[in-house]
């Protein structure tokens, strides 16, 4: 019986079309690009190139990368045009270099979603890999944005592990912290533990990492420690803090549990900055390994440690790093960040209030009052931000429930509504007051507080149209103005009407037309309004947008806004009051 | 200006048909459907009804004056292979069992090409349209005149009704609506069946317009203003009458039911109106715009009361000091 080789792995049609156009660019361009070797196809379908770029004619900067006259690189082509090419070396040198993955590895993509084109073909890459061997020789990779981080990279990650959030500031010194289950897929880690199943978790400060963290516990050992070499005529000698804390840790966890870390990586470049961090896990059977031998004594070697721990694999998990030193809002510089360290009162928790709270949530408002006593339904979920589980609760406190769901840390409490009397110190102590209620009484009430002496508060109503929830009004009393919001509203009322160009907006001040409302039930159901939940999340969006942008100058007068989708000319219109 | 309420009053009070005569309608159409379903002949092959035409299409207008308003059904028979070869003996049939049934048969009912029309004293009258479905598949009507079958895709038209009526914000219908009371009150493009007018109206409207002017059918008047407008530009393209093509994908057309003389004719009167509405709708002064408006419907056009700001237009009986908001709903939500 005859033995037959497995056909060896072909290049696909995609691999095929790249190695001819690089053979192509390789011969119009030499000697600034060679092919040094025969394309190679892998068990994984991956193709391998050996090539050669020429490079002593790039300017070096002090502090740039040293390259040698010409370098060479391994170009590895994925099986599909969907992943763009990567590029490795062939040594370790570059290694500690921004954009230098694990060492070998550059980084030519950041986003290759945004930025790899299937039909652009290899001219583009090549050309990367040229701007890269430019930018890098002449140091202009700045090492706080590159993607560069001292772990040599973000690719440990390992699939299905939870997502480590970090919050709180982390020590650059040794420090046990503790890991909390939120989720499945969440664990959040604090300073100091917050239920009764909190696990210890070591931070571990260590040196710049420039190969990455490695798959085992040896190789972590190995990388963050490069004297921790197996010699087993040195098994005296004291463990590494690394090893000592995580064996420290482990002991004081329930047995056939997983042990996770914390690992502090110094910036090489910027050493006083915030440490990047990487968690990874070790699992329960390797950790209770350790357990069994630390009750004894930390090994110092990795030769005096069992080969099942020394190889035990090590999870990695994506880490959501917020610490404020660390992150940045995306909204710094939009109107709404106006609301941001605010209490608002939000009056009306329906398709306008319920979006507008969301939206000063997400903000980064500090302190919100809600209040509405009408009961979350079925029918309001196609408009409004409820959810099955609201069902029957108050809108108020679903809200509430809602909001805290996305924010931890803000503050909201549930008022009666008005004109509860306990509410006119609303008008004094609170940022902005938003009536989303189309209640004449409630805007009666503003009315009250809008005389206020001392009122601290932009007063806003905000509403949408009965028909579509596309239009929108805002009718806006800055501090230190008494006049009432409906004396406001009467006002541009009167100018709307009387100017034809506006007349998409007369519906704002008109009786509905028979047909316009909706009656969801039969009989004598409250009549309600048509619109979707884009209409009004985006009606409010732009409302909110609107009060975002008075905030900081508030001007008395009234705002017209449209969607897009409406067609209606003009799709803004301020009117201010004067008296 | 737009006048959108008054167009809504309008149509409510003076081009729809009733509610009250719908009823009827109905009520009607079901007793004559009960009488044809137990006669002892006619019977057996009776499968079912359905609305057709300005009924189904919901564009039916209340007739001009004391004129009759009308409502066709298509009745549903089973096919009896021995009249294979005499289409018309389906109308001679329904109109033989009308004639045979105890009241219909003391009614004026009468033979038409493709229907058997049943008269009421007042003012009113059913057509009712035998429809087969036959054995290769076709869906047919009567002709008795030319005794052959016309092809016919009920379903097919409604289909594109709805998608054109979709795509206009439901503003198609009310459009046609409108179109079909300026030929029948007004006087204007006499000759123009309603099914071509509906057809030339409905072919107008597309997406791809809304996607270029979202607001193009945000309201009625806004969507008469660009149907007629786009209606107009499509028609001086074309001095010579076109050919309509059933819109439902029968294969048949419209061609025979105009001419060269009544399409000119169409061709004019819908330029003057595309003129007219623009005109009218552009006009910025409210009582200008009103008159012309009415200038093109005609008296009947409503003068609505104009909303004052935030001031109740509802405490007509009992004076109260004006009070700077309102006791009515507003046409605001939150």
């Amino acid at each position: 019986m005859s033995k037959h080789k497995p056909p060896a792995a072909r290049p696909t049609s995609s691999q095929r079309r790249l190695l001819k156009e690089l053979t192509a660019l390789a011969t119009a361009h030499e000697p600034d690009l060679r092919l040094t070797g025969r394309p190679r196809t892998d068990a994984d379908g991956l193709v391998t190139i050996p090539l050669s770029v020429r490079t002593d004619t790039m300017p070096h900067a002090p502090g740039g990368l040293q390259l040698k006259q010409s370098e060479d690189f391994l170009l590895i082509l994925p099986a599909t045009p969907m992943a763009p090419p990567q590029v490795r070396t062939t040594h370790l040198r570059f290694a500690g270099t921004p954009h230098v993955l694990q060492g070998d590895r550059l980084c030519l993509y950041l986003d290759p979603t945004r930025e790899w084109d299937p039909a652009a073909g290899i001219t583009p890459v090549i050309n990367r890999l040229w701007q890269w061997l430019t930018d890098a020789a002449a140091g202009t990779f700045d090492p706080a944005t590159a993607l560069y981080h001292p772990v040599g990279g973000v690719l440990h990650h390992t699939p299905g592990t939870p997502t480590v959030v970090v919050r709180e500031p982390v020590s650059h010194r040794p420090a046990t912290a503790w890991l909390t289950p939120r989720t499945t897929d969440r664990l959040d880690l604090t300073n100091v533990p917050t239920e009764s199943h909190s696990h210890r978790t070591p931070i571990l400060p260590v040196d710049t990492l420039p190969l990455g963290a490695g798959s085992t516990l040896a190789e972590l050992l190995t990388l963050a420690h490069p004297d921790m070499a197996p010699d087993p005529t040195a098994a005296d000698t004291a463990p590494p803090a690394l090893l000592t804390a995580l064996a420290a840790s482990a002991l004081r966890n329930p047995e056939g549990t997983a042990q996770h870390f914390v690992l502090a990586v110094r910036h090489p470049a910027t050493p006083a900055a915030p440490p990047f961090l990487l968690a990874g896990r070790l699992s329960p059977q390797a950790t209770d390994t350790l357990r069994r031998l630390a009750r004894r004594a930390t090994p110092s070697r990795l030769g005096t440690m069992p080969d099942d721990l020394a190889h035990a694999p090590l999870a990695w998990c994506y880490l959501s790093d917020e610490r404020p030193e660390v992150t940045t809002r995306r909204d710094t510089l939009r109107p709404i960040r106006a609301l941001q360290d605010a209490h608002i009162h939000i009056w009306g928790c329906g398709g306008i209030g319920s979006w507008a709270a969301e939206m000063a949530s997400r903000s980064g408002a500090a302190h919100l009052t809600l209040s509405d006593p009408g009961r979350v339904t079925g029918g309001l979920l196609v408009r409004q931000n409820y959810t099955e589980e609201h069902i029957g609760m108050t809108k108020a406190t679903a809200l509430a429930s809602r909001l805290r769901s996305i924010r931890d840390d803000i503050r909201i409490d549930i008022a009666t509504p008005p004109p509860n009397p306990a509410l006119l110190a609303a008008a004094d102590e609170a940022d902005l007051i938003i009536d989303a209620t189309v209640s004449i009484t409630v805007g009666r009430f503003l009315d009250l507080l809008a005389q206020r002496p001392h009122r601290k508060a932009v007063l806003a109503q905000l509403a949408t149209d009965s028909l579509t929830a596309s239009l929108g009004i805002l009718t806006l009393a800055a501090p230190g103005t008494p006049t009432p919001l409906s004396a406001i509203d009467h006002t541009a009322g009167g100018h709307v009407l009387d100017d034809p160009d506006l007349e998409a907006y007369h519906a704002l001040w008109d009786e509905p037309v028979p047909g316009d409302e909706l009656r969801p039930t039969r009989g004598c159901s409250t009549p309600t309004f048509h619109g979707s939940a884009a209409d009004l999340m985006a009606t409010t969006a732009t409302l909110v947008n609107l009060v975002a942008t008075q905030m900081r100058h508030p001007i008395s007068g009234t705002h017209l806004c449209a969607q897009p989708h409406t067609g209606t000319v003009p799709a803004h219109r301020f009117i201010p009051y004067s008296c | 200006m737009h006048c959108r309420k008054n167009f809504e009053a309008f149509l409510k009070n003076t081009v729809n048909l009733s509610q009250a005569k719908l009823a009827l309608l109905d009520f009607r159409v079901e007793a004559i459907y009960k009488a044809l379903q137990a006669d002892a002949e006619l019977g057996p092959l009776v499968r079912g009804k359905k609305p057709q035409g300005s009924w189904a299409q919901r564009t039916i207008i209340n007739p001009v004056g004391d004129s009759e308003f009308d409502a066709d059904f298509m009745l549903h028979l089973t096919e009896n292979t021995e009249w294979a070869n005499s289409p018309k003996t389906y109308i001679d049939k329904v109109y033989a069992a009308l004639h045979r049934h105890s009241t219909y048969g003391t009614m004026p009912h009468t033979r038409k090409c493709r229907c058997v029309q049943l008269s009421y004293a007042n003012s009113m009258h059913v057509d009712i349209v035998p429809y087969l479905q036959l054995a290769d598949g076709r869906e047919v009507i009567v002709n008795r005149d030319a005794n052959t079958w016309e092809q016919t895709d009920p379903a097919g038209f409604t289909a594109w009704m709805q998608t054109k009526d979709g795509i206009a914000n439901s503003n198609l219908r009310k459009v046609i609506r409108l179109m079909k009371y300026l030929r029948n009150h007004r006087g204007s493009f006499t000759g123009t069946r309603s099914i071509i007018l509906t057809t030339l109206l409905g072919e107008r409207v597309e997406e791809i317009k809304k996607l270029m002017d979202p607001g193009c059918y945000s309201d009625v008047p806004t969507t008469l203003l660009t149907i007629v407008e786009d209606l107009d530009r499509w028609l001086q393209e074309r001095p010579y009458k076109p050919s309509i093509a059933d819109p439902s994908g029968s294969g048949v057309t419209f061609d025979h039911r105009w001419d060269q003389t009544t399409y000119s004719y169409f061709r004019a009167r819908i330029h003057t109106h595309a003129r007219e509405i623009r005109e009218a709708y552009d006009e910025p002064d409210y009582d200008r715009s009103v008159r012309l408006w009415r200038k093109l419907f005609g008296d009947a056009f409503p003068d609505q009361p104009r909303a004052t700001a935030s001031l109740t237009p509802t405490a007509a009986k009992f004076a109260t000091p004006l009070l700077v908001t309102t006791t009515s709903r507003t046409g605001r939500a939150g």
